[in-house]
């Protein structure tokens, strides 16, 4: 077949469909005057794109104030994690037991000489330096 | 044109625009008819205006073209909002002479702009440049989207290539 005889079969089946389409409109008139074939719901939604957008803003700040009052997932874990570094022990804390070992958990306070104690002001006194 | 002379046309032309809407709505009968009244309504309340750059028809079929695609992306929008799962498949064909049930098989698998194209130039009657202006897209686009179109559906009909 030629491209001129496939166009011109292209071309009738066309014809054809479009002739069935076309007997099967609706007179004019009633198109004109026809009540829309939608459902109400979307209908009423549609109507009001007002509320529509207050509903989605509000939706929207809804979601945000709850996840902000909700603690992010490094905040639970933290004091856990906090908890478990606290009271971990090393296993070779027992040879740091040893004798006269407190001296280690306390802070000494050396008396000052007694000509520095003389002019030292009050604030001074029994401050380590 | 006044508002008589403009439903006058509307009249005239509205087998041939059903058809058209019909095809810019995927063949879904009820659709058809809600673009095809809120066509008209747009063009009688002067939404969209008849400026005289095409003829008439062009014109027509260019409100209604984007009137279905206002509407598709509705229904969209709509589905995803309300989580709307139904199908919007096309209905099938009643009863229907096989040849016509096997162009409307080989025209769906065609891509939008080129079944669009290829319904304006042979059902409709267009020039390709009509075509163009209805689907406001260049005439070397409007060209290859028909010489593929046709190629494509010749091939798909087992008419063989029609290059």
């Amino acid at each position: 077949m030629s491209e001129r005889e496939e166009e011109r079969e292209i071309a009738r089946l066309f014809e054809e469909a479009r002739r069935a389409d076309e007997s099967s409109a609706p007179p004019f008139r009633k198109v004109l005057a026809r009540r829309r074939g939608r459902k109400a719901p979307r209908r009423w939604l549609l109507g009001r794109p007002a509320l529509l957008a207050v509903t989605v803003v509000l939706v929207v700040a809804a979601l945000r104030l709850t996840r902000a009052a909700r603690p992010t997932a490094h905040e639970t874990a933290l004091p856990a994690t906090a908890r478990a570094i606290a009271s971990w022990k090393a296993p070779t804390d027992a040879l740091l037991q040893t004798p006269g070992s407190d001296l280690w958990s306390r802070s000494p306070v050396l008396a000052l000489p007694a000509e520095i104690e003389a002019v030292a002001p009050p604030a001074m006194k029994g401050v380590q330096r | 044109m006044t508002p008589a002379d403009i439903e006058s046309e509307l009249e005239r032309l509205h087998p041939a625009g059903f058809a058209w809407a019909l095809s810019c709505c995927g063949r879904r009968r009820e659709e058809a008819e809600d673009v095809l009244q809120a066509s008209y309504l747009k063009i009688l309340d002067g939404r969209a205006r008849f400026a005289g750059r095409s003829t008439f028809k062009t014109f027509l079929f260019g409100v209604i073209r984007r009137t279905a695609a206002e509407e598709r992306r509705r229904g969209t929008l709509m589905r995803v909002l309300l989580a709307d799962r139904r199908e919007t498949e096309a209905p099938k064909e009643g009863v229907a002479p096989a040849e016509r049930l096997a162009l409307r098989a080989a025209l769906g698998r065609l891509p939008r702009r080129q079944r669009e194209v290829l319904e304006l130039v042979f059902s409709m009657g267009m020039t390709v440049q009509e075509a163009a202006e209805t689907l406001s897209v260049s005439v070397g686009s409007a060209r290859v989207h028909y010489d593929r179109g046709k190629r494509r559906l010749a091939a798909l009909l087992g008419g063989g290539a029609c290059a």
